[in-house]
C-alpha cells in the first residue's frame, strides 16, 4: 500500500509537471504584452 | 544475401505501396464523418457522445485540446495500474497470477498508455487474460488514436487559416477508435487465427512431448491482441518472445501480414494529410523522404546480418546461404525466418513505433545495432507511430524550410503558412528535449551501480544495451535490446518517467504548433515560394533528419556500436 501511494505519488507529480509544461508553452508563444510572468 | 529475401522485401515494399492511398482516404473521411461506414455507424458514435456529455460540434483551442489529452491519457494510466494491482482478485485469471509489483505495475502502465510497449515482465507468467484485454489492448487502441489526433490536429493547423481551434479531442479519438482501428483490427484477428493464432479464454494447456515429458503451453486471447499491437504501434506482446514466438507469428504469412500492419496507418496517414491540406504532392514528398531513410537502414541491416560472422569465420564454421539454412548472422534468429525476414522485421519495428521483434536484436551485428537504435533516435520519422510519424517528419520539415529560409534570406513559409519564432521554439523543444532524456538518463545509468547491475554483458555492448533501453522508451517504440535484466525498481521508474517525457514532451509543442499556425493566414505563392514537393526538398527534408540526428546521437552511438564494430574486426567479443 505504501509502495501504491508511492508511485501514484510519483505519477501525480509527473501529470502536474505536464500541465506546466501545458501553460509554459502557452505562456512562451503568446504576444509579450499578453504573458503572464509580464508587468500589467 | 538471397533472391528469396529481396523477393520479400520487394513484396512488402509493393504492398505498403498498394495500401497508403485507399487507407489515407478513408482515414480522412472518417475524420470528416462523411464515408459510407461512417453513416452507418453514427448511432453509435453520437451515443457514445450523449453517454459522455460531449457535444461534437464544439471545437477546442490548442490548450484544451492538450489537457483533455493528458486527462484522458491520465486516467488511462491509473486505470492500467490498478487492473495490474487488483487482477488477483479479478476474474479471468486461470492461471492464478499474482498481483503484479508496484514499480513494474506503474511501468507498465505508463508504457502502454504513452503507446511505448516497453516490457519489463512476460505476458504469459505476469497477467491475467483480464489484464491483457481490459488493461493492455484497451490502452493500445486508445493511445495509438490519441497518437493520430495529435497528427491530425497539427495538420489541421496548416490547412486552417485564421481560427482559433484545432478540433476536438473527444471526437478525433471517438472517430479514430470507431472507424480505422476497430473495423481494421476486426479483419486483422480473423485473418491470424485462420493463420493459427490462439484465441480462447481457456486455461494454458498441457501437452506430452515426444519424448515423454510434461510441458505446459501458453496460450490465450492472443490474436484479439495481436492485431491492435500491431496496428496502434505499440507492439507489446501476449508472450515474451513477442513475434518470434509461434503463437504469435505462426507462419511466413503472418510475417509479412504483421508488418503490414505495423506501418499500415504511418503510411496511409502521409496520404491524409495531402489531402487535408489539399496539395497531395505535399503527402508524397513525406512519403519519399520516408522511404528513402527506411531503404537506406533496411539495406545496412540485411547485408550486415546476412555475410558471415567474421568471430565465428575463425572456428571454420560454415555461415554460407544454402539450400539447408540461411546463412550469415543466425545468432537470436528464427530459422523459418531466416535473414531476409528477420532484418526487415528488425527495421520494421524500428522504423516505426511498434516495437514487436521476430529476432533478438541484441544478437545483431554491431552495425545493425546501430542503424536499429539510429531509425528509433531519429524521432520516429521514418513512418512512425501512428500519428507520432507525421507529427515527427513535419517537426523537421518546419527546421528544413526554417534551414532554407535562413540560407536564401527569406522568411520561411510550409504550406503558405509563415514559420516565426513561436513555431521553430516549439519545434526546437520538441526535438531537443527527447534526446536530452535519452543521453542523460543513460549516461546515469552507465554510472550508477544500480544501472549497470542490470547488464549482461560488458565493454560497448553493455553500453548500447543500456543507451538502447532508453532509446526505446523516449522514443515510444518499446522493442528491446534483450540482454538488459529491466525488471527491476531502477530501471522500471527511470524508463516509465523516460517514456512519459518522451510522449508528452513532444506532443504538447505539437499541438502548440497546431494552434499558432491554425490562427495564420495563408501567404500566397510568390516567386520566393520555396516548392515543398519533389526530389529537392525531400533530399532537404532527408539532410536535416540525418543531419539533426546524426549530430545529436554520434558519441554515443561511437562509445556502443561503433566501438564494439572495430572490436570485433579485431576479434574482440563482449
Amino acid at each position: 500500500m505504501v509502495l501504491d501511494i508511492l508511485m501514484l505519488t510519483l505519477l501525480a507529480a509527473a501529470f502536474a509537471g505536464a500541465v506546466g509544461y501545458v501553460r509554459a508553452c502557452d505562456n512562451l508563444t503568446r504576444p509579450i504584452a499578453n504573458r503572464s510572468d509580464e508587468p500589467r | 544475401m538471397t533472391w528469396q529475401g529481396w523477393l520479400q522485401i520487394a513484396l512488402f515494399a509493393a504492398l505498403i505501396a498498394g495500401v497508403v492511398k485507399p487507407l489515407g482516404g478513408h482515414i480522412a473521411h472518417s475524420l470528416d464523418g462523411c464515408g459510407r461506414l461512417q453513416r452507418a455507424l453514427a448511432p453509435i458514435e453520437n451515443g457514445l457522445y450523449r453517454a459522455a456529455g460531449i457535444d461534437p460540434t464544439e471545437e477546442q483551442s490548442w490548450v484544451t485540446y492538450a489537457f483533455a489529452m493528458l486527462c484522458f491519457n491520465l486516467v488511462g494510466i491509473v486505470a492500467l495500474y490498478a487492473l495490474q494491482r487488483l487482477q488477483n482478485v479479478l476474474p479471468l485469471n486461470p492461471q492464478q497470477f499474482d498481483a503484479v509489483a508496484p514499480d513494474l505495475a506503474l511501468n507498465t502502465a505508463v508504457s502502454f498508455a504513452t503507446n511505448t510497449s516497453w516490457q519489463s515482465y512476460g505476458g504469459e507468467t505476469t497477467l491475467s487474460y483480464f489484464s491483457q484485454m481490459a488493461g493492455i489492448t484497451v490502452q493500445s487502441f486508445l493511445s495509438g488514436a490519441t497518437g493520430v489526433a495529435v497528427a491530425i490536429a497539427l495538420v489541421r493547423g496548416f490547412a486552417r487559416r485564421s481560427a482559433q481551434t484545432i478540433g476536438n479531442f473527444w471526437v478525433d479519438l471517438t472517430r479514430i477508435t470507431l472507424y480505422v482501428l476497430l473495423p481494421i483490427c476486426v479483419v486483422a484477428s480473423l485473418v491470424l487465427i485462420w493463420q493459427g493464432v490462439p484465441q480462447t479464454l481457456g486455461a494454458y494447456a498441457s501437452a506430452t512431448t515426444l519424448e515423454g515429458a510434461n510441458q505446459v503451453l501458453a496460450r490465450g486471447p492472443v490474436a484479439s491482441q495481436m492485431a491492435i499491437k500491431l496496428l496502434s504501434g505499440d507492439g507489446g506482446g501476449f508472450f515474451n518472445a513477442n513475434s518470434a514466438h509461434p503463437f504469435e507469428n505462426p507462419t511466413a504469412l503472418t510475417g509479412v501480414f504483421e508488418m503490414l500492419l505495423i506501418f499500415l496507418i504511418g503510411v496511409a496517414l502521409t496520404y491524409t494529410f495531402g489531402r487535408m491540406v489539399g496539395d497531395q504532392r505535399q503527402g508524397w514528398a513525406l512519403f519519399a523522404a520516408m522511404a528513402m531513410m527506411f531503404a537506406a537502414g533496411l539495406v545496412i541491416i540485411y547485408t550486415s546480418e546476412a555475410v558471415p560472422n567474421a568471430a565465428l569465420s575463425s572456428f571454420g564454421l560454415d555461415q554460407a546461404a544454402g539450400t539447408l539454412q540461411a546463412g550469415g548472422n543466425m545468432e537470436g534468429k528464427e530459422v523459418r525466418f531466416g535473414i531476409g525476414l528477420s532484418a526487415l522485421f528488425a527495421t520494421v519495428t524500428t522504423a516505426s513505433s511498434d516495437g514487436a521483434v521476430n529476432a533478438m536484436h541484441d544478437s545483431f551485428m554491431p552495425l545493425s545495432g546501430l542503424v536499429l537504435m539510429g531509425n528509433m533516435m531519429l524521432d520516429e520519422v521514418i513512418v512512425g507511430g501512428p500519428g507520432s510519424g507525421l507529427f515527427g517528419i513535419l517537426l523537421f520539415a518546419i527546421v528544413a524550410v526554417f534551414a532554407a529560409g535562413l540560407m536564401i534570406g527569406r522568411t520561411p513559409e510550409y504550406l503558405g503558412k509563415k514559420i516565426e519564432s513561436n513555431e521553430v521554439k516549439m519545434t526546437m523543444l520538441a526535438l531537443l528535449c527527447v534526446p536530452a532524456f535519452i543521453l542523460g538518463m543513460g549516461a546515469v545509468a552507465a554510472v550508477l551501480p544500480a544501472g549497470v547491475a542490470g547488464l549482461n554483458n560488458a565493454g560497448p555492448h553493455g553500453f548500447s544495451e543500456m543507451l538502447y533501453a532508453y532509446t526505446s522508451g523516449a522514443a515510444t517504440n518499446g522493442s528491446a535490446f534483450a540482454g538488459l535484466s529491466a525488471n527491476t525498481p531502477f530501471y522500471n521508474l527511470t524508463l516509465a518517467a523516460a517514456m512519459f517525457a518522451g510522449r508528452f514532451i513532444v506532443i504538447v509543442p505539437v499541438l502548440c504548433i497546431a494552434g499558432t499556425l491554425a490562427a495564420k493566414r495563408i501567404v500566397p505563392v510568390s516567386a520566393g515560394t520555396l516548392p515543398t514537393y519533389g526530389m529537392q526538398f525531400v533530399g532537404l527534408l532527408v539532410g536535416t533528419v540525418v543531419i539533426v540526428g546524426g549530430l545529436t546521437f554520434f558519441p554515443a552511438l561511437a562509445l556502443g556500436p561503433v566501438a564494439e564494430h572495430f572490436a570485433m574486426q579485431a576479434g574482440l567479443t563482449y
